[in-house]
């Protein structure tokens, strides 16, 4: 185990405020999960990737999101600008915007048999649209209702349809076009309506509703009378999730507990309130049905996936996944935010004092801020990069900083003297960039140009073999920039040569997506992290995995492989090339390929024995973990409790004791 | 030996809680087992209305008997079923099984004649559940449920509402059981996804499949199995922990209690609760009435509250406090020591903790627990609470003032200690706080004591306080009448250096002992004027000292950690030494002797006049250790039988043990206070009849004998019931004709008494002299308790219960000699005269 001169960093600014999540949609035909959130971005994550985010797609001023759906694997989202929008189903690139007419859209659903898409508007209308071959066309539109349509649900067999508004639900036979049923829901005083926040049909023609005065309530579909309700919650139940057989509910709200509900009784027609799971800490705005168990998610900007079979749950953290920081030499940091860059420089230790492992050293210079970056037109940055620094002439360092939004890519170098009165830091921005430079999803610098007479060219145009369909997400360059590796969404990693801009070979294929890798600084070895958590090493000149990748495969231990999160950051000790430095949003482990595996079954990693895998759970939520030079280790950190410092505040809860 | 003569007994402390109690259909009674008595309680004025003797061993269970409504069932621990008529106090039926180590047992309504019956195996907490059927008739059939790994907790047992299923939980498991094909079903749930629940209770809803499960972490787990395979729970949450679990009558509530005292009232369908707060101690058993009305809550501090549905407390039912707090803990009561209370005939002893209890052994009632340290009880959690606790208690002799000193001592903080001075208002009855002085002493306080009332001119009460820093203060009412209070009015000691550990006074009040470790320094009271000292001849440290009373006034009686000294206060030298280690000492106020109790748990009088101990008493009064002794005083001066026992002429020796209860060692042959510890006594109509040898002999109908007596048995049971027949015949002559029933009801009976057997005539005056050469009587009573299996008083089964008047016959049924005509307790009283004289 090696010892580190740790960088703590904890001024990460991450603002979970605009990342509440307000929708969820799955879709289980390809294990995807799209959830919208409060900045009206949309990402999409695989599930079968270990809940890998997959992709982002960015916010545009001009369309909120209120409602997301799937349908035949396409995605649909609408909101209050009255479109739709259709996104493609294996890049998630916008295809078109559909208007509707009725105004503002509160809801969105898809029919069970994945033709239709029905729509609940502001001007309380039902619009259907068929989806066809790709396009929708507007159907039909049903008669106009006194208030907003708050939420709808088709029933199984999609004859009919619920949907709720203000102090009402409404169920309609589609083949007459008209409301055959009409439930009139009560309201807790004369002048506070009651909102239907959500709706499900059963097969056997139960309707579920939940509503704002805290009610679950279970209707006979057919006569629109009460069979049961149940005053589950404390404030307004916003969204409701049904189980494919029906027998199973689960709602929850702004009172943050997820009640499940189960059908009993011998004629299966009773329901009873079966269990409470409070884990959530704010309003939980959606829920989704997965395959292992209901998804849950909300103002806490996390998920959560309450698994059926065992109570168990599993926390995934709604952060980014990717690398938002990159670390230079000289103790460059450059943050990347949503819609800003920060170039910091690290605070740097009394010299070379020591103390002991644990404690802190003392701070000779503090942290400071070098540069912020706006993105034009407040445009979502994509990806970043921040070059090696150089030393220019006479004093001072050079250093080149590069980020891509989702239209534009941006290259700047800076003048860096810190040593002077006043400290200067000199931006100049590349321009005349060449038409080919398309913005980026992954940036990498490998070499450092000489900086006078700048004039940006394309170098070459590398074409990705295979083709990836939903395109690659993951970049690395050689020390010496002779290679450069690829990954991307279809589980694909493949190795080029830069100058020549062919291939060289692409790596066996892997049942699972990629989530980071890196270089061997000097032997030709490229470590590569799946999301099934297996680290694979390969041997780019020889063509096959290394020695200690052979020996390893399938030997992982349990508690490695079990109910982690997706590792972020990976890659070799400088200090020691034995050593892989690996973290995830929780654990930060130092892999040593000389020493031992412990048994495949472990299910705790034993601190007292000497083994491989060596794992600190000290730092919490790391954002990014890079090694520096010298034996110092960058750890960015953003802690739990400023996250919950900085959310609004939750429904007041009675805790005993307190 | 005059120790033989005397003889220890319980007198309260009985445990009223150890079976669930019963709520009689129409709610009139409440029916209590206190180990192997069963009392049945008005639930009206919480008054014994009738008890139900005749269990040998402790009672498990009470049920009601399903056939007659008006009947209970009661189930001991060596499997013997009693039926009782609770409304006449009348035993009906007994029912032998050859089951033992019986630790619970639970009927059915849908299943009259079945009890299912759980066994103590030899591993620790498993029970083996057995199904018993009872028929009237005494036959019995035992059939084995293959359930190997019950809990031996009543609680975890269940039956659903048809009497289908088996429902029990055990550790982490909640099984279903079907009783027809032995199938069994078993869940399990977690916590959070983490640990697994373990259960600790069950109930079974009386209409519906539904089951509740208590778990040890406060949750309740409703379970629909509606099928079985598959059931739905639902989980409440309130308790820390959770005792026990009922459903009322209808099902429409579940009732909840545990370790906080709280009564929760859910709602199971919607999953709303109604809490009753502060009931008392923590709760072990709940119990709703049939008829809806009544909740029952039983407290560990053995009280049981009867609750109406609104709430509101009806009636309480409490027997002597036991001291819940200290079993939670595991730890020895610290007890006050017991004191009397001349105003109420009370013993005040600990209660509830920071309470002071005053109990009546005379009329064998908890009157009050008089709250002390006035703080709101915090029930015990996970971790150890340290509560402000009493250590000292002391009443002046004329029971107008009491001093208290409480503290609470974390080892953490400082030590929080209270003198507190209580006066009884004539008024309102009862205690009021007068004086609280915090902190009276720089160290803890060891004594306290009252001045007695002596025949100096100085009559203002006064107490002395002694404590571990050395000093002590006597403080003294003062002011006048409408404002009084108590202050510090001299404060001294011998040696700084040194604890005072213990102090008494003299009779008269004139003279002060204090115990400095090895030295005991005396001061005249009430100037406090230092006089002299002792010292241990062998430097051990005194442990108590105590002044004699009466005849030996002139003499102390010291105590060390090996010896016993007597000094003469005249000459201060010692008088005798007694090598002897004891725990406690107590004089006799009436009288000069002192009680003694050893460190091996032997009771002692001690007559300082004569130096020696004068009684022993060998057995211990129980196993568990002796916690306090007290002389407590006969309400009329008697005069006893040998003159070794004059000592017990006005008082008596009161005993509290380690386990909470209460005994008097007192001579033997007093009968008139009733015994807990008695042998049984086969419990008949008699006590609710007229004391008349006629009624008695018509109420106990002449029964065939049921089998399985040996020879032996039956010639003494013979020859003495013939003897008593003479007797009952003379007395029948005797008795005026207006008082005897109609003649034509006597007749047959008058003329077949009048028969007798050759060979028991022959026997009657052998077998009589040879009883009373039989010093115990306990052979007899043996003897006659087999008897009584043959008794049978059934209102519901007229052809059993008819008068078999023409078995008497002795030429159709030899035998039938053999039966009793006589009322058991009429012959016992009999016996015992006999004795006596």
């Amino acid at each position: 185990m090696g010892d580190f001169r740790v960088h703590r960093v904890k001024f990460y600014n991450y603002d979970p405020t605009s990342k509440a999540i307000n929708n969820l949609a799955y879709s289980s035909s390809n294990a995807r999960l799209a959830l919208s959130r409060s900045d009206n971005s949309i990402e999409i994550w695989s599930c079968k990737d270990n809940w890998l985010l997959e992709q982002t797609i960015p916010s545009e001023p001009e369309h909120t999101v209120e409602a997301l759906t799937w349908c035949q694997d396409v995605l649909f989202s609408a909101g209050l600008s009255g479109f739709i929008n259709q996104f493609h189903h294996e890049n998630f690139k916008k295809i078109r915007s559909f208007p509707c007419d009725g105004g503002s859209i509160w809801c969105l659903n898809s029919s069970h048999d994945q033709t239709l898409i029905a729509v609940g508007t502001e001007g309380g209308s039902v619009s259907l649209l068929d989806f066809l071959e790709g396009t929708i066309k507007f159907n039909c539109s049903l008669a106009r209702q006194k208030h907003r349509i708050i939420s709808l649900a088709w029933h199984p067999n999609d004859e009919r349809m619920a949907t709720g508004t203000i102090d009402n639900i409404l169920i309609w036979s589609l083949s007459q076009k008209c409301v055959v049923q009409s439930i009139s829901l009560p309201r807790e005083s004369p002048n506070k309506e009651t909102i239907v926040w959500g709706v499900r049909f059963t097969k056997d023609n139960t309707l579920i509703s939940v509503d704002s005065s805290g009610y679950t309530s279970f209707w006979d579909g057919k006569f629109g009378t009460l069979l049961k309700n149940f005053r589950s919650h404390k404030a307004d139940v916003l969204c409701l999730c049904v189980d494919e057989e029906g027998n199973r509910v689960w709602s929850s709200g702004v009172d943050p507990a997820i009640v499940r509900f189960e059908r009993s009784g011998s004629d299966k027609k009773s329901w009873k309130q079966v269990r409470s799971i409070a884990h959530h800490t704010h309003d939980v705005r959606s829920l989704a049905l997965v395959p292992d168990g209901i998804l849950s998610a909300g103002v806490d900007n996390v998920l959560i996936l309450n698994r059926n079979k065992s109570d168990s749950y599993r926390k995934l953290l709604g952060f980014p996944q990717q690398n938002l920081i990159h670390a230079s030499n000289e103790n460059l940091v450059l943050f990347q935010y949503n819609a800003a860059i920060e170039l910091w420089k690290l605070g740097t230790a009394v010299a070379k004092e020591t103390v002991p492992p644990g404690d802190c050293f003392q701070l000779e210079s503090d942290p400071r801020l070098l540069l912020k970056l706006q993105a034009a037109d407040e445009q979502s940055i994509v990806c970043s990069a921040i070059s090696q620094s150089k030393a220019a002439e006479p004093s001072g360092s050079i250093v080149w900083v590069a980020y891509s939004s989702a239209d534009e890519l941006a290259i700047f170098w800076i003048v860096l003297d810190l040593q002077s009165v006043p400290p200067l830091v000199d931006v100049h921005q590349v321009t005349g960039m060449p038409e080919e430079a398309l913005p980026a999803v992954s940036l990498v610098f490998s070499q450092m140009w000489e900086m006078d007479n700048i004039r940006p060219r394309l170098v070459c145009s590398v074409p990705l073999d295979p083709a990836p369909t939903q395109g690659a997400h993951l970049l690395s360059v050689t020390h010496d920039g002779k290679h450069f590796a690829v990954g991307d969404h279809d589980n694909n990693v493949s190795i080029y040569r830069l100058k020549k801009g062919r291939i060289l070979c692409t790596l066996p294929s892997h049942s699972c997506q990629p989530v980071a890798m890196c270089f061997h600084p000097t032997e030709a070895l490229l470590a590569i992290a799946y999301s099934d958590q297996q680290i694979v090493e390969f041997d780019y000149h020889n063509c096959s995995f290394s020695e200690w990748c052979r020996r390893v495969s399938g030997h992982f231990p349990k508690f490695w492989l079990n109910d982690r999160p997706n590792i972020h950051s990976l890659y070799y000790n400088p200090g020691n090339v034995q050593q892989f430095i690996i973290a995830n949003h929780q654990h930060l482990t130092l892999l040593d390929k000389t020493e031992d595996f412990p048994p495949p079954q472990m299910k705790q990693p034993d601190d007292d024995k000497p083994e491989a895998f060596h794992t600190v759970s000290r730092y919490q939520y790391l954002a990014h973990v890079e090694p520096l030079e010298e034996n110092e280790l960058l750890v960015v950190e953003v802690q739990p409790a400023s996250l919950f410092s900085k959310l609004p505040p939750a429904l007041p809860q009675k805790k005993f004791g307190v | 030996m005059a120790a033989s003569a005397i003889g220890v007994r319980r007198i309260a402390g009985g445990n009223l809680i150890s079976a669930k109690p019963f709520i009689s259909n129409d709610s009139k009674y409440i029916i209590c087992a206190v180990f192997r008595n069963v009392f049945v309680y008005s639930t009206e004025t919480g008054e014994i209305v009738r008890k139900l003797f005749g269990h040998e061993n402790e009672v498990i269970a009470i049920c009601e008997n399903f056939r007659n409504k008006f009947q209970v069932v009661t189930v001991d621990s060596a499997g013997f079923i009693f039926i009782w008529n609770y409304e006449d106090g009348m035993a009906v039926k007994r029912i032998t099984t050859n089951i033992e180590d019986v630790c619970f047992a639970h009927c059915h309504p849908s299943l009259p004649s079945l009890f299912f019956v759980g066994c103590k195996t030899n591993k620790a907490q498993v029970a083996v559940a057995l199904e018993v059927q009872w028929e009237l008739n005494g036959n019995v059939s035992v059939k084995d449920l293959y359930l190997k790994h019950v809990s031996q907790s009543g609680v975890c047992f269940a039956i659903d509402h048809k009497g289908q299923y088996l429902l029990y939980v055990k550790h982490e498991a909640f099984t279903i059981v079907e009783r027809a094909s032995n199938r069994c079903y078993w869940f399990e749930r977690t916590c959070y996804g983490k640990r697994l629940e373990s259960f600790v209770c069950i109930a079974a809803h009386p209409s519906q499949a539904v089951a509740a499960t208590g778990c040890k972490n406060g949750r309740i787990y409703l379970w629909y199995y509606d099928s079985v395979s598959k059931p739905v729970s639902t989980c409440f949450h309130w308790h820390t922990s959770i005792s026990d679990l009922c459903f009322t009558a209808e099902g429409g509530f579940l009732l909840s209690g545990g370790i906080e005292g709280v009564l929760v009232r859910w709602r199971p369908d919607t999953a709303r609760k109604e809490l009753r707060p502060r009931l008392g101690g923590p709760i072990q058993w709940v119990h709703s009435s049939k008829d809806n009305t009544l909740y029952a809550t039983c407290h560990l501090e053995n009280c049981i509250q009867l609750l109406n549905t609104s709430f509101t407390v009806k009636q309480i039912i409490a027997e002597f406090t036991l001291p819940y707090l200290s079993k939670q803990r595991r730890r020895i009561l610290n007890t006050v020591g017991l004191h009397y209370d001349p105003v109420t005939g009370a013993v005040l002893t600990n209660g509830k903790p920071g309470h002071v209890q005053f109990y009546q052994p005379r009329t064998r009632k908890m009157l009050f627990n008089l709250d002390i340290v006035c703080q709101n009880f915090i029930s015990p959690s996970d971790e150890d609470l340290v509560y402000t606790e009493l250590s000292l208690v002391a009443l002046s002799a004329d029971g107008r003032w009491l001093a208290t000193v409480e503290q609470r001592n974390d080892g953490v903080t400082t030590l929080e200690h209270r003198l507190k001075f209580w006066g009884f208002n004539d008024v309102k009855q009862e205690f009021e706080l007068n004086t609280k002085v915090v902190s009276p002493h720089d160290q803890s306080v060891t004594q306290v004591r009252f001045r007695p009332i002596g025949a100096t001119t100085d009559d203002a009460p006064m107490v002395v306080t002694c404590s571990a820093d050395g000093t002590f203060k006597a403080w003294r009412l003062e002011g006048d009448a409408t404002k009084q209070r108590w202050l510090c009015a001299h404060r001294a000691y011998f040696r700084s250096d040194m604890a005072a550990t213990d102090c008494d006074m003299a009779e008269d009040g004139s003279l002060l002992a204090v115990i400095y470790g090895n030295f005991i320094a005396f001061w005249a009271v009430p100037q406090c004027v230092f006089k002299t000292y002792l010292a241990e001849p062998c430097q051990h440290a005194f442990s108590q000292v105590c002044f004699g009373r009466t005849r030996a006034r002139h003499l102390l009686v010291t105590a060390s950690s090996n010896a016993v000294h007597i000094w003469n206060l005249l000459t201060f030298t010692p008088v005798a030494q007694l090598l002897l280690s004891i725990t406690h000492l107590a004089a006799n106020p009436w009288s000069h002797e002192i009680a003694l109790v050893t460190k091996r748990n032997l009771l002692a009088v001690l007559d300082p006049c004569l130096g020696q101990v004068v009684v022993t008493l060998p057995n211990p009064p129980s196993t568990s250790a002796v916690m306090a002794v007290m002389f407590y005083p006969r309400h009329e001066q008697r005069h006893s039988s040998s003159p070794e026992l004059g000592w017990l002429n006005r008082a008596k020796l009161m005993v509290l043990d380690q386990r909470g209860s209460l005994h008097a060692v007192d001579e033997k042959f007093e009968q008139d206070e009733g015994d807990d510890d008695a042998a049984p006594a086969w419990s008949t109509m008699t006590r609710r009849m007229p004391e008349n040898p006629i009624m008695n002999a018509l109420l106990h109908p002449v029964r065939k004998r049921g089998a399985g007596l040996d020879a032996d048995d039956d010639e003494r049971v013979k020859s003495r019931h013939d003897a008593a027949r003479k007797k009952l015949l003379d007395e029948m002559l005797a008795t005026p004709a207006h008082c005897l029933p109609a003649m034509r009801t006597l007749c047959d009976f008058f003329l077949s008494a009048m028969l007798s057997t050759k060979s028991a005539q022959k026997d009657t005056t052998l077998s009589l002299s040879d009883t009373r050469e039989e010093d115990d009587d306990d052979a007899a009573r043996t003897a006659l308790h087999r008897e009584e299996d043959a008794d049978d008083v059934d209102l519901e089964h007229p052809d059993e219960s008819a008068i078999d008047v023409s078995a008497m016959d002795t030429t159709t049924a030899p035998p039938a000699l053999d039966t009793s005509f006589v009322s058991k307790e009429y012959l016992q009283s009999l016996l015992d005269l006999q004795l006596v004289l």
